[in-house]
Parts: structure tokens; C-alpha cells; sequence
């Protein structure tokens, strides 16, 4: 059994210019790899920071990221995703991805292999969304601390 | 009982590169911009002439967005 502890990261939601104060949220954001699925090898591992959202039913990433692991974005199975704030059209393509924490490189870390969705309309998203498709996959115990402010994985 | 975690603090990233693209290398601990340019494959390039490997490539809003996805 392995338990490992990874940092929020603290993100500015509004900058106050004149008077230099912040606001900020924590977000439970992870560090990723991708890689176009069987060809972890062969074919380029792109990191990306993904948020864990388990609200959301499917994992999503902006679009520049399956073009750097080599896809043609439209070539995937398209699919309009919903959220709160209207819909994008997405592209479904099989990918391997890794949870990956950089200060521990001989850990055992989580993996997938399967479906993810890809979107150029959230090209300027900062982060990918991991979903609950994936997050339920991976197999292991996630426990979001925000009163101590870490995530902890345990599997 | 279990020690708070200092978070890793973007918000010197997200003051000084809003509106562009970066490539930030994150230890797990820290993060920083290495490059910073106007458009991803500008910055993919000069990632590689500098010898970066595998940096995070994305993007900072130019406005600051508080998202519910």
C-alpha cells in the first residue's frame, strides 16, 4: 500500500491593482503526464496540470494538448460536453495518463489507459479537468483536505 | 494530528504572464516560468533550444476567471 501527499496549489481569482491584495482559491490541483495510449514509448509524454473535479463526469483537456501528443483533434469521436456555463464540443481520443509527482520519481504512481476528451474551446483553460470517468479507474482512496490543505492518495 | 501543507503559490505566475502562454517547470514543491511567449509554439520552441524538458505548456488567462465547470 502506497500513501502519498501532494500540495494545493493557490490560485488568484481577482488582483486588486491599486491596493495589491488578492484573492485567491486552493485548488486541488495535480500534476499529470499523457501520452497517446500503447505508445507511452514511442510517442511523446506531455505534462499538464489537471484539477480533480469530482463533480465532473468526464475528463476534459484543452485541445493544444492532444495536438502536442500528435493527434488531429477533430479525427477523435465528437461529443458535446455540458457544464454549468453552456456546452463545448469535445473529441474523444484513447490516451494513457499518469499521476505524477515530480519530488518522488521512483514511486509507483496511478495510471489509466482509455478515453479522454479533448476541446480547442478551452484552449486558454489553464488546467484539464479529471473526471470522475477516470478518477474512478485509478482504484485508489482520494481524500481532499482542505482544512490541512493536502490531497492524499492511497492505493 | 496532521501538519497543514503550505500550498504552492501561482499568483506571481498568473500577475506577471496574464494573457500569455508558458512553460513552467513544477517540482511538486515550487513552480516557475522558464518561458513565456505570445503563442504555445513559440514557446514549445524555444523550450527546446533551451534544452527544457518536459516543462507544463499552458496558458495564463488574461483576465482573471472564476470558473464553476
Amino acid at each position: 500500500m502506497t500513501t502519498v501527499i501532494l500540495p494545493f496549489r493557490k490560485w488568484p481569482i481577482q488582483i486588486d491593482e491599486a491596493k495589491g491584495i488578492s484573492y485567491y482559491v486552493v485548488k486541488p490541483l495535480l500534476i499529470v503526464t499523457l501520452n497517446p495510449e500503447g505508445k507511452e514509448h514511442l510517442g511523446p509524454l506531455v505534462p499538464f496540470y489537471a484539477e480533480i473535479d469530482t463533480g465532473a463526469d468526464l475528463t476534459v483537456f484543452p485541445g493544444h494538448v492532444a495536438e502536442s501528443l500528435g493527434f488531429n483533434i477533430t479525427e477523435g469521436t465528437p461529443k458535446r460536453i455540458s457544464g454549468i456555463g453552456g456546452s463545448v464540443l469535445c473529441y474523444a481520443h484513447r490516451i494513457g495518463l499518469t499521476i505524477e509527482y515530480p519530488e518522488k520519481p521512483d514511486f509507483f504512481r496511478p495510471s489509466f489507459s482509455g478515453l479522454a476528451y479533448f476541446s480547442n474551446e478551452l484552449n486558454k483553460l489553464p488546467w484539464g479537468l479529471l473526471g470522475e470517468d477516470i478518477l474512478s479507474q485509478m482504484k485508489m482512496k482520494l481524500s481532499i483536505d482542505y482544512k490541512n490543505l493536502f490531497i492524499e492518495l492511497t492505493y | 494530528m496532521t501538519t497543514k501543507m503550505k500550498p504552492i503559490d501561482m499568483g506571481k505566475i498568473v500577475k506577471e504572464h496574464r494573457g500569455k502562454w508558458v512553460a513552467i517547470v513544477d517540482t511538486g514543491q515550487s513552480a516557475k516560468v522558464v518561458v513565456s511567449g505570445n503563442t504555445r509554439k513559440q514557446v514549445q520552441r524555444k523550450c527546446k533550444e533551451l534544452g527544457i524538458e518536459r516543462p507544463i505548456i499552458t496558458h495564463i488567462p488574461s483576465q482573471l476567471v472564476v470558473y464553476v465547470l
